[in-house]
């Protein structure tokens, strides 16, 4: 055999060899974390506001395929038959449809020593985290690990607002100190819609 | 000797052939987007003076060194160089490596390009217009179907330049100029198309930045296949009787007026079919494969499937012969430097080709990062190299420019060789590759634009695509 038919045939086994592993191996080898974000201004939650007494938790449906970036969150609590200085928290995450949370944003919210009632405020911001770091539900601490095979544009996200209530002593009367909470989520929010893998343009062609 | 490399049996068989080499996605879906979203028919107006300026001189430089030598590009440079200068041949030798590593890529575009028209005739591109590329852009689908245009590619390439070349591109060529004008003519009848037309059309100087400028002098000759020895091994299978100055202005033209007329089918079509706000500014890959997959869903089963077929077969004609012309830079070097039998050498280039794209059809940084070294390094200094070559170093350009005129035009166009064509091509250079735009809008060497890659230089876009190939680059 020459040296050219045997260079013929190497090449011809490195070329099976290098099918063989691309079939095999390509979605290792596929460059899976080429998840970008394209930046997306939207409206507040078209005025979205709720107010209920007794109720702790909130869930506003944010129906995007989208990782929220910025989000300004107010809890005003709303105090009846209270007594002195106390103070109350909330967190606020985005949770995926199966629970899986992000990494909260919190605020706190506080009556001073003297008073008896009225309204307290607090905020909170859910602000510019990515993709990536928001819920292990999209099975994610880093972009290659994103699942392109779902698709986001029918994952609806929950923004969820937990508020914990002042711990405390009875109201001056002895009666039950009642707190009730309104959520506004106000101004724009940020989301850096996900845009699926697509592959760059080629400066020649 | 000549003969036994092979030649053209006719200027028309070569003048198919070079065009087809020229003639790519680049014309196709490159150039309208470029036009329309680059100030119409002011872009369009630099770009003519430019291919006068750079595209000409520089085709006509590079068809003469093969014209004159008969030879491959390696031993092309080193024959004419005055006082015989050995190295020039690694300029030759750039060339070739500009060539394999284009087709690195482009054999797996040209899969697409195939998959889609295969793709008309069941539920592919018609049933999901939008997401049908990414699921056969990198893959099984891309693998498969990159084998097959490897082989056909490769069989072309092995059967000879009049036996395989020529008669392949002598019948798609004229095939492909047939799709065209035909889906021009369509859109030409349908209602609300105009918008299209002043989309591409109206001009708008103030849309010529520095930047867009220099994206039409890229685009003269990235769509011209120059720098990658293409045009120069063509031009070597010329008859001596044949005129490289005639041969090379008729490919001009033909590869301008091909890129017009595909402008006036796109973006007419994208306007008669509602979409011209979503997608006039989509990318080449966005234009040709979400675009107009989704305009001719948007035309019905039967006037969609037809139009799309043929649309998506005039793409993979364009694709199919830029790629024999990609593949026969490097195999004319082994059979003329290594005295490889053609079909041999074919067998080896191919292979290894074959091997490499492989690598692009499952990871699409690799793709991109081919693409980057041959545009960034390769590319531009080849056709730099080339020019000032054939207008400062090379003998009896001038000469060979003239045969077969009544006119002397050779010693005007050596003298734009040595001097304009190779300074806009710096200047191209210097604002289109190594600096970006910077977040203010100044050009910045090494600039990483914003955090989406924006105005990224060319260097910096280099070191992001290989960090990413080898799975080192932070996305955060």
């Amino acid at each position: 055999m020459q040296t050219v038919d045997m260079v013929i045939a190497g090449v011809g086994v490195a070329a099976i060899l290098a099918t063989t592993l691309g079939l095999v191996f390509y979605e290792e080898a596929a460059g899976l974390e080429t998840v970008t974000f394209q930046e997306v201004e939207g409206p507040a939650f078209g005025g979205d506001e709720v107010a209920s007494s007794g109720q702790n938790t909130f869930s506003f449906a944010i129906p995007l395929n989208a990782t929220m970036a910025e989000a300004d969150i107010t809890v005003t609590a709303t105090r009846t038959n209270g007594a002195g200085a106390a103070s109350g928290s909330f967190s606020a995450f985005l949770q995926h449809p199966n629970g899986n949370q992000s990494d909260p944003g919190a605020g706190t919210f506080s009556w001073g020593a003297a008073s008896q009632g009225g309204t307290a405020t607090g905020n909170a911001q859910i602000a510019a985290f990515r993709f990536w770091d928001v819920p292990a539900a999209m099975e994610t601490s880093s972009p290659e690990d994103v699942d392109v095979t779902q698709d986001w544009g029918e994952t609806e996200l929950s923004l969820v607002i937990d508020i914990t209530s002042p711990a405390g002593a009875p109201g001056p009367l002895g009666g039950v100190t009642t707190y009730s909470y309104t959520v506004t989520i106000a101004g724009q929010y940020t989301v850096y819609e996900i845009v699926l893998p697509t592959p760059a343009d080629p400066a020649t062609a | 000797m000549a003969g036994a490399r092979g030649n053209w049996n006719s200027s028309f068989g070569f003048v198919m052939a070079a065009v087809g080499s020229a003639v790519g996605l680049g014309n196709l879906v490159r150039f309208p987007k470029e036009l329309a979203n680059n100030g119409g028919a002011a872009f369009l107006f630099v770009y003519l003076i430019l291919l006068v300026l750079v595209g000409l001189p520089a085709i006509l430089g590079e068809m003469s060194l093969g014209k004159i030598t008969q030879m491959s590009p390696v031993n092309a440079f080193r024959k004419l160089a005055e006082g015989g200068g050995k190295s020039w041949g690694y300029v030759g030798v750039a060339g070739m490596i500009a060539a394999t590593l284009v087709m690195f890529y482009y054999a797996v575009m040209t899969g697409w390009t195939l998959n889609f028209f295969v793709g008309t005739f069941y539920d592919g591109w018609y049933d999901d217009p939008t997401g049908f590329h990414g699921k056969i852009a990198h893959g099984p689908w891309a693998i498969l179907f990159l084998a097959i245009v490897m082989t056909v590619t490769l069989y072309v390439v092995s059967r000879g330049v009049s036996g395989g070349i020529e008669k392949v591109t002598s019948i798609i060529m004229p095939a492909l100029f047939g799709i065209v004008f035909l889906m021009v003519i369509y859109a030409l009848f349908q209602p609300g198309m105009g918008a299209g037309y002043a989309r591409i059309f109206k001009p708008d100087f103030g849309a010529l930045t520095p930047q867009n400028i220099s994206a039409a002098t890229g685009q003269v000759f990235f769509s011209m296949s120059l720098g990658q020895g293409a045009m120069l091994t063509y031009a070597s299978y010329m008859e001596k009787k044949q005129s490289v100055a005639i041969n090379g202005t008729t490919i001009a033209l033909a590869d301008t007026g091909v890129a017009l007329l595909a402008a006036m089918m796109i973006f007419p079509t994208l306007a008669f079919t509602g979409l011209l706000t979503q997608y006039g500014d989509a990318g080449t890959f966005g234009m040709a494969f979400e675009a107009m997959p989704t305009a001719f869903v948007s035309m019905g089963p039967v006037a969609g499937r037809l139009l799309g077929g043929i649309f998506f077969l005039g793409l993979f004609f364009a694709a199919f012969s830029s790629a024999i012309s990609l593949l026969e830079v490097p195999v004319s070097v082994v059979v003329d430097n290594l005295g490889v039998v053609r079909q041999k050498a074919a067998l080896i280039v191919g292979g290894i080709v074959y091997i490499f794209a492989v690598v692009s059809a499952v990871n699409e940084y690799w793709f991109e990062l081919f693409d980057l070294i041959a545009v960034n390094v390769f590319i531009v200094v080849g056709v730099a190299v080339t020019t000032v070559f054939a207008g400062w170093f090379a003998k009896g350009i001038a000469k060979e420019l003239d045969s077969g005129l009544k006119s002397r035009i050779g010693i005007y166009l050596v003298w734009m060789m040595r001097t304009i064509t190779p300074v806009l091509i710096l200047v191209t250079f210097l604002f289109g590759g190594l600096w970006g735009t910077g977040i203010d809008g100044g050009y910045e060497f090494f600039s990483s634009g914003d955090a989406e890659h924006n105005g990224e230089a060319g260097f910096h876009q280099l070191y992001r695509i290989f960090m990413e190939a080898i799975g080192q680059w932070d996305h955060a």
